[in-house]
C-alpha cells in the first residue's frame, strides 16, 4: 500500500529534523512550531510533500521555490569589505513580521520583504545570499514530506537526543544489523535498551519468519518498546517476537519437569494483583541511575505523546547480578510485574488491531488468557535458548554486558556471530579480554566508527561544521568451541 | 547452500571459512576428493564433512577453525577481481538504502561481490538483486559464485556498461547503487529505474570531484535529501601497558594526597586492575621517602584500548539521496 492509511504512523521529514505522528482524523499535531490537523494526509500516497499555509495544509509545488530563487539578483564581485554589523541593517521588526504572520502573509512574501528592507543583502556574495535565503526559508516557510517510517528516518527522530538511544548512530546501528548477520528467519537474542529502535529494527530484516527473543533483566521489569510502534508491523510479524526474563535463566539450566512448577508459581504471584495502572509505553524505567529524568523528558518523543506514568523500579537491576540465580519474585514487585504484563499484553492486542488511542491502550477481554499465552510465549522462547537454536546475540543496552554476554554464550552454537554495543569503551575492554582468555571467539574486533559528513554545493564542499565525536564502540566476534577436532590429513 | 541460513555441520557443496589467524582465510567449496594445503598442513574436504561449523580442526602443523561463512566473513576472505567494498561502508549503504526482505535493488558494478553478497543476505528470499558489471569474465565468475553459493535464484547478474547504455529498466526497484567512476552518467537511468512510490540511491566515490558532479546531477533530478558521508572504522587492540613512575619517593601527585597507585609490576597483575587511584597509606609513603633510590622500579600498570597506529584513511564518499513519489 503506497497511500497513507488511517492509523499509521508517519514520519514528517523536513530539513534536518524528522517526527513521527499516527494518523488520526480530528486530531491536531504540533510540529515545529504550527498545530495543524492532520485528516487531508490520510489517502496521500508516501512520499508526498506539504506546506503548512497559514495553518493550513496544502500540497506543495516545487515551482515556488524555484521562482524565489531568481529574483534575487546579486551584485558581481561582491564581498564583504563593507559589511557593518548594525541592526539597522534590517529594516523590519520582529513585530512587523509578527504582524505580516497574523494578516495571513505567506512565508515566501515574508522572505521577499525581508530581502527588500535588508540594507546589506545585495551587497552579499552569491554564495552569501543563498545561504541566508536557506536560514529564512527553513524559518518561515514550513515544507515536510510524509514517509513511511523505516529504521533510518526513525533514527533521525533520536538525532538531537541519542543519549535515549544509548548514543547509537546510523553507522553504528547499521554494523550491528550486519555483522549480527540478521537475515529473514533468524533466530536472534537480544538485548536492548534502545526504545525498542534495535527490536524494530532486527524485526524489519527478518521479514516475518524466525524468531526475536528480547531479553529482559527480569520479570518485574516493564521494557519500553515504544519505536516498535511506529512501524505499523502485522500482526505476523509481532508474533514472532518473544520475551525472556533473564532471571528465569535457571529454569533453562537446570532441564527438569520443575521448569513447569516455575513458570506456575510466576503465573499465580502475578495474577495475584489487578490493579490498573496507566501504560507506562515509554518510561524507560529499564535504565540506571538516570532512569527518572530520562522517562519524563521521553515524553515528547517523536510527538507521538503517551501518558507516562514514572515508574522506575532501578532496584530491579539488581537482580541482573543474580543471573542464574534463583528467580523468586518477591511479592512488592507484583505490581511492577503487572505493569510489564500490561504493556506486553497491549503489545499482543495491538498486533491482534486492538483500539490504540493515544497510546492509552485499552484491556484486552481476557487477560487471564493473555497472561497463559506471554507464559507460554516465554517457554517456547527459553526452549529455543536451551536447545542452542540462536543464530546470533545482540546487545545494545545500559547493563553490564559482561555478564549476560558469558551466561549466553552457553546457549549459543558455534560460529554464529555475536555484537555487543556499548556507548562506553570500558566494559567492551573487559568482555574482549575475557572472551579472548577463555578462547571462545573467533575475529575479535573491538571498534568505534568515525563517521563525518560534508556538505556538497558548488564551490563550497566541505565536511560539516558540527559532527557527532562518538556513535558508541562496538565489539564483534564469532563464537567458536575451543576443543579441537581430530580429523586425518 | 550455507550462505542461505545458519547451520549446524558441514555438507558437501557448503563453502566453508577456513580460519588460520586473524584476517587470514580461506573460502573452500567442499568436494569429493579435494585436499586445501595450508600453512598448518592439508585438510581433506571429506574429512571435513559431518563436522560442527566453528570447531577447532587439528591439522599435521596445527589447528584452524572451520567458520560458516556469513556475508562479512566473505568479504574478509574472497578472492579479489577489482578493490571492493568493506564491512563499514556496506553496512551503511544497506541500512540507508532501506533494504529488507523483498526489496529489489539495482547494482552497478557487480565488482568481486562484496556488497552483492550482503545485499542478497537482507532481501533474500523474496527480493531480487539485479547486478551490472562491464567486465565479462567478471560477469562470470560472480555468475559463478553464486550459485555455489545458493544465492541464484536471488540474483541477474548483466553484463552490460549503464554508462551509456543504461539500466534499461522501468519503474522496477527500490533501491539504486553505483559505484562507477562516473556515477553521475547514469543517474537520468537510475531515477527511471526506481519505483514510481519513490527510492533511494546511493553513489560509492573516492574522489570528492565526483561526488560533487554526481549531487549536483542528483539535484537535476529532482533527489532530494541528498546527503554525502564518510565512514571509517577505528580498531582498538587491548594492550596491558606500563608506565615508569619517576618522581622520587612516588608522592602524591595532586593536592588532596591521592597518588597513582605505584604498586611493584607484580603487585599490579595480582590485582589485575585498570587505572587505579587510591589513597596512599601513610606508612607507604614514608618507606617511599626513605627509599628514594629504589623508584624506578615502580611502575603504573593498566590495560588500555589505544587505535591501531596505522588505520584506513579513506575507503571512498557515500552519497545517499531519496527520489520520492515521481
Amino acid at each position: 500500500m503506497t497511500d497513507i492509511q488511517e492509523g499509521d504512523h508517519v514520519v514528517f521529514k523536513r530539513d534536518g529534523l524528522s517526527r513521527v505522528y499516527q494518523m488520526r482524523r480530528n486530531r491536531e499535531v504540533y510540529f515545529e512550531r504550527s498545530k495543524f490537523k492532520v485528516d487531508d494526509l490520510i489517502g496521500q500516497p508516501y512520499g508526498s510533500t506539504f506546506e503548512i499555509d497559514r495553518g493550513k495544509l496544502v500540497k506543495f509545488e516545487q515551482e515556488k521555490v524555484v521562482q524565489l530563487k531568481e529574483t534575487i539578483s546579486s551584485l558581481p564581485g561582491a564581498d564583504n569589505r563593507n559589511l557593518l554589523d548594525a541592526e539597522s541593517n534590517q529594516k523590519m521588526s520582529k513585530d512587523d513580521i509578527m504582524k505580516m504572520k497574523d494578516e495571513g502573509i505567506t512565508g515566501e512574501k515574508i522572505i521577499e520583504e525581508l530581502i527588500e528592507n535588508s540594507e546589506t543583502f545585495k551587497g552579499k556574495t552569491e554564495f552569501s545570499q543563498a545561504k541566508y535565503l536557506k536560514k529564512k526559508k527553513k524559518k518561515h516557510i514550513l515544507v515536510f514530506t510524509v514517509l513511511r517510517p523505516t529504521p533510518r528516518l526513525v533514527m533521525e527522530i533520536f538525532s538531537k537526543e541519542p543519549g535515549k538511544i544509548c548514543n547509537l548512530r546510523p553507522d553504528t546501528l547499521s554494523q550491528l544489523l550486519n555483522y549480527g548477520n540478521v537475515m529473514y528467519g533468524s533466530n536472534v537474542a537480544v538485548v536492548e535498551t534502545c526504545q525498542g529502535l534495535v527490536l524494530a529494527s532486527l524485526l524489519q530484516r527478518m521479514g516475518g519468519e524466525g524468531k526475536l527473543i528480547q531479553l529482559v533483566p527480569n520479570t518485574s521489569n516493564s521494557v519500553c518498546r515504544q519505536v516498535m510502534d511506529y512501524f505499523n508491523f502485522p500482526k505476523e510479524h509481532l508474533d514472532n517476537v518473544y520475551m525472556f526474563p533473564l532471571d528465569t535463566f535457571s529454569t533453562i539450566t537446570d532441564d527438569t519437569e520443575e521448569t513447569d512448577g516455575n513458570s506456575a508459581a510466576n503465573l499465580n504471584l502475578e495474577t495475584s494483583s489487578e490493579k490498573t495502572v496507566t501504560a507506562p509505553t515509554d518510561a524507560a524505567s529499564t535504565d540506571g541511575g538516570d532512569s527518572s529524568i530520562d522517562s519524563k523528558t521521553l515524553m515528547t518523543v517523536g510527538g507521538v505523546l503517551v501518558e507516562s506514568s514514572d515508574k522506575s523500579d532501578q532496584s530491579e537491576n539488581a537482580a541482573l547480578l543474580n543471573i542464574p540465580g534463583k528467580a523468586a519474585p518477591s511479592t512488592d514487585v507484583a505490581e511492577a510485574n503487572d505493569v510489564t504484563m500490561k504493556d506486553n499484553d497491549a503489545l499482543i492486542e495491538n498486533a491482534a488491531g486492538g483500539e490504540v488511542i493515544g497510546g492509552k491502550r485499552q484491556l484486552p477481554p481476557n487477560r487471564d488468557l493473555q497472561r497463559q499465552l506471554k507464559l507460554q510465549k516465554q517457554k517456547e522462547a527459553g526452549q529455543i535458548i536451551r536447545n542452542k537454536q540462536l543464530d546470533s546475540l545482540i546487545l545494545a543496552c545500559k547493563y553490564n554486558p559482561l555478564p549476560i554476554l558469558m551466561t549466553m554464550l552457553e546457549f549459543l552454537p558455534p560460529s554464529r556471530p555475536v555484537v555487543v554495543y556499548c556507548q562506553y569503551l570500558e566494559p567492551l575492554v573487559e568482555c574482549y579480554t575475557q572472551i579472548k582468555k577463555k578462547g571462545i571467539g573467533l575475529q575479535l574486533r573491538l571498534s568505534e566508527t568515525w563517521f563525518r559528513e560534508y556538505q556538497v554545493l558548488p564551490q563550497r564542499t566541505h565536511p560539516l561544521m558540527n559532527m557527532s565525536g562518538t556513535g558508541g564502540y562496538l565489539l564483534t566476534f564469532m563464537t567458536v568451541q575451543p576443543v579441537i577436532e581430530k580429523v586425518q590429513s | 547452500m550455507s550462505f542461505r541460513k545458519m547451520k549446524d555441520t558441514i555438507d558437501y557443496g557448503d563453502t566453508v571459512i577456513l580460519h588460520i589467524g586473524y584476517d587470514n582465510m580461506l573460502p573452500i567449496m567442499i568436494a569429493k576428493g579435494e585436499t586445501m594445503q595450508t600453512k598448518f598442513g592439508a585438510v581433506k574436504h571429506s574429512s571435513l564433512v559431518g563436522k560442527q561449523y566453528g570447531t577447532k580442526i587439528q591439522c599435521s602443523k596445527g589447528w584452524v577453525f572451520v567458520l560458516q561463512p556469513t556475508p562479512e566473513l566473505w568479504t574478509l576472505s574472497l578472492p579479489h577481481r577489482t578493490q571492493i567494498l568493506y564491512s563499514t561502508d556496506i553496512s551503511m549503504i544497506i541500512f540507508q538504502l532501506d533494504l529488507k526482505p523483498g526489496s529489489i535493488v539495482a547494482e552497478a558494478g557487480t565488482g568481486s561481490g562484496s556488497l552483492s553478497h550482503a545485499i542478497l543476505r537482507t532481501i533474500q528470499p523474496s527480493g531480487q538483486l539485479l547486478t551490472f558489471e562491464f567486465h565479462g569474465e567478471r560477469c562470470d565468475k560472480a555468475r559463478q559464485e553464486f550459485a555455489e553459493h545458493g544465492l541464484s535464484e536471488f540474483v541477474t547478474v548483466t553484463h552490460r556498461d549503464v554508462c551509456g547504455e543504461g539500466f534499461q529498466l522501468d519503474h522496477l526497484v527500490d533501491a539504486v547503487f553505483l559505484d562507477l567512476p562516473k556515477p553521475w552518467e547514469c543517474i537520468a537511468s537510475a531515477k527511471n529505474a526506481i519505483k514510481r512510490e519513490g527510492g533511494r540511491i546511493c553513489t560509492f566515490s573516492p574522489c570528492i570531484e565526483q561526488v560533487q558532479r554526481s549531487c549536483e546531477e542528483l539535484s537535476k533530478n529532482n533527489f532530494t535529501d541528498i546527503v554525502t558521508v564518510e565512514c571509517l572504522a577505528r580498531n582498538f587492540n587491548i594492550q596491558y601497558a606500563k608506565l615508569q613512575n619517576v618522581l622520587p619517593s612516588d608522592v602524591p601527585l595532586a593536592a588532596n594526597g591521592d597518588s597513582v597507585n605505584c604498586g611493584t609490576e607484580e603487585d599490579e597483575s595480582k590485582q589485575k586492575s585498570h587505572k587505579k587511584v587510591k589513597k596512599a597509606p601513610e606508612s607507604f609513603l614514608n618507606k617511599a621517602q626513605d627509599n628514594q633510590v629504589k623508584t624506578a622500579v615502580h611502575n603504573y600498570c593498566f590495560s588500555s584500548a589505544i587505535p591501531t597506529i596505522a588505520m584506513q584513511g579513506h575507503t571512498g564518499f557515500l552519497t545517499f539521496a531519496s527520489l520520492y513519489y515521481h
